[in-house]
């Protein structure tokens, strides 16, 4: 396995975990904001 | 090597997600917007946005055609530093939080990015700022506009010019209907479709094609894409970063969200939206990756990520790719129309032709401008002139100048009007020599350094002493 497979890998399977958290961060934002009435 | 000549998607289907996505989005921006009577409820979503739909509606606009089919793009022609140094556009949303909380505080009454030059550094200045800021807007919505054209004729084979008409005519529609109300509502569900579509696509390829294969096809074909010291790309990688900054600083797309969020909210919503959008381009992009390994024949460099994503999925993947990138074309398109709709109506009709418009006048005058505009691009969106990334990147020059003017005017009593002036002229010209003696990507790293350099050297020569009270005032009449 050669060091560019690797960080390759890496880089591509953090990007992919950081942005479904980004879509739960942004549900649970919604969610507390709706409860606090301050969407708009 | 196979080659992907055809549509992918059966015409049928195409005119199918289109009509449905489109009677979504226009009954949602009526929906948001039908409560929008006030003049700063239609241009400003009533100054009082909360933080999920401030987070969401800056990454999804940051999150364009040009992410989700340009990062492809580069990928498949710069590699990995491709992906990377689009990421870094990021950097532009993480650097405007304590400028969004400034701008706030400094002009709380504030409509436009064009009211701070005006105010800041007087006519001269403004005026140049508004060639610089309108010549960008129609860049960025031209190379929106046909990279909905692109995309529809790619994946179903509808003609450009009717893919793009459609794509152009309902963000107009509901744009229209509920001003910035409408585009931040739309903007939320936009970005959950985009960020749940991109992991979705990367994981197909992941799955169908695999790391090491997808890797070993790429060294054995194209090596030059894993190389990291890789001299246009590292050039591509600066020039991105300040690109970003420069679009994101000038832009009244990301001014007129610093009024329109409520008081404490700007500055961590665009923190948050900067941090989250850094992975959007390398998940985005990688796929272009997947294309030696399927043994694809890319016959234009723009349509690599429809490409790859129809030939790993078949029709899945197409409708998929069509989803995904409608809603990113549909999420920049309506801020833009919004936001320069916002800056003709402020500095143009109320600051040049009609001073003493009021508040119904100024509501109809946004809805005209967005119309224009709307006509506008479509005309010049007519002939298939350049490639996204290219277009995308003239523009470069332009907005780069504008990074040192506005920065330094927001923080600097000492920035003053002749450097703002020069900064943007010279920075905008060296830019473009840059643009075309050397390529795309030196034109915002050029630009950039020049205005740095007058900013600087003339607040060293000729310090101002300016007053931020005089950015509160109520100013109305300008031109006497």
């Amino acid at each position: 396995m050669t060091m560019s497979l690797v960080w390759l890998s890496a880089l591509v399977g953090i990007a992919i975990l950081i942005t479904l958290a980004s879509t739960v961060v942004l549900l649970g934002l919604l969610i507390r904001d709706w409860k606090k009435r301050t969407l708009w | 090597m196979n080659s992907v000549g055809g549509a992918i998607l059966d015409a049928r289907i195409g005119w199918l997600i289109l009509g449905l996505f489109s009677l979504f989005w226009v009954f949602l921006g009526w929906w948001w917007g039908r409560k929008a009577k006030r003049l700063d409820e239609y241009m400003l979503a009533g100054r009082n946005v909360g933080m999920a739909l401030a987070v969401a509606t800056a990454m999804a606009t940051w999150v364009t055609s040009n992410t989700t089919m340009a990062a492809p793009q580069l990928a498949f022609q710069l590699g990995v530093w491709g992906m990377i140094g689009y990421s870094l556009g990021s950097v532009g949303l993480l650097l405007f939080a304590p400028l969004a909380r400034r701008i706030r505080i400094l002009m709380p009454g504030g409509y436009t990015s064009g009211d701070f030059v005006r105010l800041r550094y007087g006519k001269l200045a403004w005026r140049v700022f508004l060639g610089i800021s309108l010549f960008y807007a129609f860049g960025w919505l031209i190379s929106l506009g046909m990279a909905g054209g692109v995309l529809v004729h790619a994946l179903t084979g509808i003609p450009y010019q009717l893919g793009m008409t459609v794509i152009l005519g309902i963000c107009v529609i509901y744009t229209l209907l509920g001003g910035l109300r409408a585009v931040i509502g739309t903007d939320f569900v936009q970005t959950l479709i985009i960020l749940i579509g991109i992991v979705a696509l990367a994981w197909l390829a992941i799955d169908r094609v695999g790391f090491p294969a997808l890797h070993e096809s790429v060294r054995a074909e194209r090596p030059e894409l894993l190389n990291l010291l890789m001299p246009a790309a590292l050039m591509f990688l600066f020039n991105n970063l300040l690109f970003g900054i420069g679009e994101i600083f000038h832009s009244n797309v990301w001014w007129s969200r610093a009024f329109a969020f409520r008081d404490g909210v700007g500055f961590r919503a665009y923190l948050t939206a900067g941090l989250m959008w850094v992975p959007i381009p390398i998940v985005a992009g990688f796929i272009a990756l997947a294309a030696p390994a399927l043994n694809l024949n890319v016959p234009a460099a723009d349509m690599v990520g429809p490409l790859v994503a129809a030939q790993l999925a078949g029709v899945a993947g197409a409708v998929l790719v069509f989803i995904v990138v409608f809603a990113a074309l549909a999420s920049s398109l309506d801020s833009l129309l919004a936001a320069t709709a916002d800056l003709i109506t402020q500095d143009i009709y109320r600051g040049h032709l009609r001073p003493d418009a009021d508040d119904d006048q100024l509501r109809n005058a946004a809805r005209i401008a967005i119309l224009v505009l709307g006509v506008g691009t479509w005309l010049l969106c007519l002939p298939r002139l350049t490639t996204l990334a290219e277009l995308l990147y003239f523009t470069g020059a332009f907005v780069a100048s504008t990074i040192w003017p506005i920065a330094a005017g927001l923080y600097w009593r000492r920035a003053n009007a002749t450097g703002a002036v020069l900064g943007m002229l010279c920075g905008t010209g060296v830019g473009l020599y840059s643009y075309f003696a050397m390529g795309f990507y030196v034109a915002a790293l050029a630009g950039a350094g020049v205005s740095m350099a007058i900013v600087v050297l003339s607040s060293w020569l000729w310090p101002g002493n300016f007053d931020w009270a005089r950015l509160r005032e109520p100013e109305r009449t300008v031109l006497s």
